[in-house]
This record gives structure tokens, C-alpha cells and sequence, in this order.
């Protein structure tokens, strides 16, 4: 016994060396999912198959709900608000594929490896193209890339988010109006922080978040993206842009572990 | 001379006959084929290059040969060029191409101009993953090139020529050596290299050169860049510098009451989903105004029509993209995207020396 605790103590105190500041063991990584989960208010959200109730008793379905997310970092626990470790540059988080239900539970899931074990404080995201990035080319990336295929080369930018669908504005159950929002501009592009403590380790392997899509169209009952006057807009109705790119910020939220 | 002494040598001379007929003489292994360095145009993506299939002078010259020998279909009629006509923009003018058996094929030839950096599949439905694999379709499509493909690589592989190029190319040792898969890399090398990118557009975004005024309007209700013009939606899909997204879209040229009553599946018949009924591959909008007729089945004979069809904002289905709505170009707009699309015709390309038939 007496040379069992000579055995186990240089270990404990061995271990106990390596912990990093957020109280894990500092050469311990894990591989994380990022995942995000889309709904229309309750509901959760499915492409072409199922059409919501909208306001001013217009309806509408989706074929495309896409976004952006840059620089999404971990904040560190005892860090300042700056202080943290990057998960990823830019990732497209794209619901074009999700069709049926169980493709809406399962959500959009990027895949992050080697993220340092620890306890953080909270995740910081960027939701378009961030500024740095925005300034680059599709050129500069080999495909297949996040940033392939969403290049306004007219306005040298990327698109930061899309939502396309159609609406039945008229009652008559015909989905006859096509919508296409596509919003992007640096002026356009939204960070957001959650602050809330969570865990990585070898139990605790994923983050995830919920975007409400009627959030993004809607704020409130009197201020929402009326289908009877505005079908499309490319940026170019900048208080459009503005008025979802400050929802899309307000649409994302993060779950607990 | 013994009997048996006869027999051994008769027996030695016939199996080096059977030998050399089955492709086993050795090559001298040294040959090395010269690589080539691949540079993009300004402004294009990387193209993505197999590790397994690179660039070599040899290769390209020989992929080069294959496409325009018509050694790959049934009675030797038909090469990949009969489809494919450097002076159209590698496509051929038909609606929907014609066989070897003078069977009509169900779809029209699609341009080969850029091919190298189609990434998301080949085909108007996607149901080649990369160049090398897309190969062989054509030659053992009954309503193409109506071969076989042991055929095929046996007719190579007596061809003394081919033998020594493959040798050249692919370090061959012997003429047993090669197979389809060789076959389709030199033809994957060769079409590699059909890169369009000297356009008049091309020149203006390099600054080399200014658009005409008719030319600059058409470019800006293209790309919907104004608010005050009209908007046309084409560069939703038809993306620069490819002029295609890459992606497969329902673009409202088939009618039907519901997605499974189309009367081609697109790429709904690889995938097996029904969302994916009646979607096509977005085709290069390079070198336009050479590849009539247009659409998947070459169902519009002009550009004017194809305005038209994009005008009306396309027949109703569930899965028609939102990016076909009806649109409102006047005529002096529709003139002016027209100049614009002459801005995509590429004489230099079409003229090529290195993308003639060698033969």
C-alpha cells in the first residue's frame, strides 16, 4: 500500500501540472460538432414539402435558407472577451438538402478537430462573410470551398445569406410569388456572442444552435418582410438588408449542454 | 535434329506469337513523360488535377488523338469530336446528338469549354463524378458510341502507334498495359486543357479593354447590378468566370402536373429524389451565341427564345428554382444583354491550334 501512494502521487501531481487554465488538461483535444438545427417558429424547417402559416394570413414555403458563419471562437474562462480559440475561418451553413424532418433534427453540422478540452464561457461567431475574407476572391481557394459558388463579382463580395422560397400572398393555395432575398456588404456582416459555461471534454463533444428562419423575416407583428410589396431583393433596398441582417443576428441562438 | 528438339523449338516460336498478340512484350522502362505545369487564367479557381492523372506534354497529345479518332465507337465512324466541334464550342448544332446507328440520344451535346473545372459532376444530370469516369458513357451508350470497351482497348492496343504514344504517356511496358482507365486519362488530360478565358469579357475585366456602352448596360441588367435597370436573374445561376454555379436547377422548361410527370428526370434519375426531378446542370454561358440549340433537349433554337422562355418566368413546379420569375425586359434591354453575350465568344479558344484534330 505504502508503495502504491508513492507510485500514485508523482502521477497526481504529474496530471495536475498539465491542466491549462480552463481546468482541463491542456494536450487534450477533441473533435467538436458544430451543429445547427433551423426552424420556422416551432416548427421545424423543411425545404420545398412543407409550407408555414406567415403573417397577414400569407403562407410560404422554402427552397433555399443559407448563411454564412465566420470566425466562430470558444471564449476562454478566464480570458477576456477577445481572448479565444478559433474553431473555424468561415463555414456555409446551407438547408438546401434538408427535406424531410429527421434531415431537419439531424441539422447542418461542421466538423472541428483537435479542440483544446476545457471549461469556456461562451462562443462568439461572426453571421455573414467576415470583413477580411469578404475581401477575397473565389480565385484564392480550391474547390471545393465554403466561399465557392455565393461571389457577387459585380459588387466584389460574397452573398452573406439567402432565403429563397415561394409565397402564397393571395389564399388561393398556388405558392405563385417567388421569393429571393440574398443580403450581403461588410455593413451587413453581424457578430454575435453567447455567453453561457459549457464543457469540452471527452463527454461533452458538441455545440449547438438553433435558427429561428421566421425571426429572420419577422420582428415584430407590425414589421416583417411583407410578400404583397417585396419579393426580391439583392442589396439593393439597403434597409431591407439591414432590417434581416439585424434579425439573423436576433434568429440564432444557442442551446445548453 | 531430334523430333523432340522440333517440337520445342515450334513450340518456343508459337508461343512468342501468342505472347506478343496478348500484349506481353517489354517496352524499355525508362521513358518518362515530360509533366506540365498547369497555370489558371486570372481570376478562375484552381482547377482541381487528380494526383493520379497529371499533366504530362504526352499525355495531352495523346488524349488529344483519341478524342478526334473515331477507334472508340462500334463501326469506327463516330469520335468524341462528332459531338463535340471545336468551332461550336465543342458542342454540335443539334438538338439532341445522333449515334453511331443514326439512333437519336435523348439530350443535347453539352460544351466542353471549361470542362476541367466542373467540380460538382458531368453530364446535364450529374451522374459523372469526374472526367476520367465520364468517359465511359459514350462509348457504350447504344445511342452513342455503341461500343464495348474490351473492344475498344483491344483495338488500341493493336494499333502500333497508340502503343508506343501510351508508352510515351503512361510509361507503359507493355501494350497489355493498356486499359479503359488509361484511355480515359489521356482523354481527361486533353480536355483539361479546353480553358476559355481570352473572351472580349475576360479582356475587360482584366483591363485590357473598355465595354461599349450597349455592352456595359447588357453586362450591368446581367449581373442585376443596378437598381435603377432592369434585372434579368441570370447570375444567380450563371456564375463568373465559368459562367455556370455549378449546381442543377429547375429552370422551367418542362411542364408537367407534378415533378414525377417530366418527361426527362434530370437529375432526379441518379439521385432518386424527387426534389432533384426535372433539375439540370447550369450550362456555361462561354461562348453562347456557337451552341445552338439551347437546353438540355435543344428545344429553343435562339437566344431570342431562350429570353423568351426566361421572360415568361418559366412553367410552374414545386422544385422551379426562385430565381425564374417573370421578368420585364424591354426590347432595347434584351438587345443589350445580347451584345453582352457576344462578349463571351472566344476566338482565340475557338481557334486554338492545340485544340484542332491532329489527324
Amino acid at each position: 500500500m505504502k508503495n502504491l501512494i508513492w507510485i500514485l502521487l508523482p502521477s497526481f501531481l504529474l496530471l495536475s501540472g498539465c491542466e491549462n487554465e480552463n481546468g482541463a488538461n491542456a494536450d487534450q483535444k477533441q473533435d467538436v460538432a458544430v451543429n445547427f438545427q433551423a426552424s420556422f417558429g416551432q416548427q421545424p424547417l423543411v425545404m420545398f414539402a412543407q409550407d408555414y402559416a406567415y403573417e397577414a394570413s400569407m403562407r410560404m414555403k422554402f427552397q433555399l435558407f443559407q448563411f454564412y458563419v465566420s470566425d466562430l471562437g470558444l471564449l476562454k474562462q478566464n480570458g477576456s472577451q477577445t481572448d479565444t480559440v478559433k474553431l473555424f475561418d468561415i463555414a456555409l451553413i446551407n438547408f438546401k438538402d434538408v427535406q424531410n424532418t429527421t434531415q431537419a433534427a439531424a441539422g447542418i453540422t461542421v466538423d472541428v478537430k483537435d479542440v483544446p478540452e476545457g471549461k469556456y464561457k461562451g462562443v462568439v461567431m461572426g453571421l455573414g462573410v467576415s470583413p477580411v475574407l469578404n475581401a477575397t476572391s473565389p480565385n484564392s481557394y480550391t474547390p471545393p470551398h465554403p466561399l465557392d459558388g455565393n461571389y457577387w463579382s459585380w459588387a466584389r463580395g460574397y452573398i452573406f445569406f439567402k432565403v429563397e422560397g415561394n409565397a402564397d400572398v393571395a389564399g388561393d393555395g398556388q405558392y405563385a410569388e417567388k421569393l429571393t432575398f440574398h443580403i450581403g456588404e461588410n455593413q451587413f456582416y453581424r457578430t454575435k456572442a453567447f455567453l453561457q459555461d459549457f464543457t469540452i471534454d471527452e463527454k461533452h463533444k458538441t455545440l449547438s444552435f438553433q435558427v429561428d428562419t421566421r425571426r429572420v423575416l419577422v420582428s415584430s407583428a407590425t414589421e416583417f418582410v411583407d410578400f404583397r410589396k417585396v419579393t426580391i431583393d439583392h442589396t439593393t433596398d439597403m434597409a431591407l438588408a439591414k432590417f434581416m441582417a439585424d434579425n439573423l443576428q436576433a434568429a440564432i441562438s444557442m442551446n445548453g449542454q | 535434329m531430334t523430333a523432340t528438339f522440333v517440337a520445342r523449338i515450334c513450340f518456343w516460336c508459337l508461343a512468342s506469337v501468342v505472347l506478343t498478340a496478348c500484349g506481353t512484350e517489354i517496352f524499355d522502362a525508362n521513358t518518362k513523360p515530360t509533366p506540365v505545369v498547369w497555370n489558371d487564367p486570372a481570376g478562375f479557381p484552381p482547377m482541381v488535377i487528380p494526383a493520379d492523372n497529371p499533366f504530362t506534354e504526352e499525355g495531352i497529345a495523346l488524349g488529344r488523338r483519341l478524342f478526334y479518332d473515331p477507334v472508340l465507337s462500334a463501326d469506327s465512324s463516330m469520335s468524341c469530336a462528332t459531338c463535340h466541334i471545336p468551332q461550336r464550342a465543342f458542342t454540335d448544332g443539334k438538338a439532341v446528338s445522333e449515334g453511331v446507328v443514326g439512333l437519336e440520344g435523348t439530350r443535347s451535346s453539352m460544351s466542353l469549354v471549361n470542362v476541367g473545372y466542373y467540380f460538382t459532376g458531368l453530364f446535364w444530370d450529374g451522374r459523372s463524378p469526374g472526367l476520367e469516369e465520364q468517359a465511359f458513357h459514350p462509348v457504350r451508350d447504344p445511342k452513342e458510341m455503341a461500343f464495348n470497351w474490351p473492344e475498344a482497348v483491344r483495338r488500341v492496343q493493336n494499333n502500333p502507334q497508340y502503343v508506343r504514344w501510351f508508352k510515351e504517356a503512361f510509361s507503359i511496358r507493355r501494350a497489355g498495359e493498356i486499359d479503359s482507365m488509361l484511355i480515359a486519362k489521356a482523354l481527361a488530360q486533353f480536355e483539361r486543357t479546353l480553358v476559355s478565358s481570352n473572351a472580349r469579357f475576360d479582356r475587360v475585366m482584366r483591363e485590357e479593354e473598355a465595354f461599349s456602352p450597349a455592352e456595359k448596360r447588357g453586362w450591368t441588367i446581367f449581373f442585376d447590378a443596378s437598381k435603377d435597370m432592369s434585372v434579368s436573374e441570370c447570375n444567380h445561376c450563371h456564375v463568373d468566370p465559368l459562367f455556370s454555379d455549378l449546381q442543377y436547377h429547375n429552370n422551367g422548361v418542362q411542364q408537367a402536373p407534378a415533378l414525377e410527370g417530366f418527361a426527362d428526370p434530370g437529375q432526379g434519375g441518379v439521385t432518386g429524389n424527387r426534389f432533384d426531378l426535372g433539375r439540370f446542370r447550369v450550362p456555361t454561358l462561354r461562348n453562347i451565341l456557337l451552341t445552338a440549340p439551347y437546353m438540355h433537349d435543344g428545344r429553343f433554337k435562339t437566344m431570342d427564345e431562350v429570353l423568351d422562355h426566361y421572360a415568361s418566368g418559366g412553367h410552374a413546379a414545386e422544385n422551379l428554382n426562385a430565381n425564374v420569375r417573370k421578368l420585364y425586359l424591354s426590347g432595347q434591354d434584351r438587345a443589350d444583354l445580347m451584345a453582352f453575350f457576344g462578349t463571351l465568344t472566344d476566338t482565340v479558344f475557338l481557334k486554338n491550334p492545340a485544340f484542332q484534330n491532329p489527324w
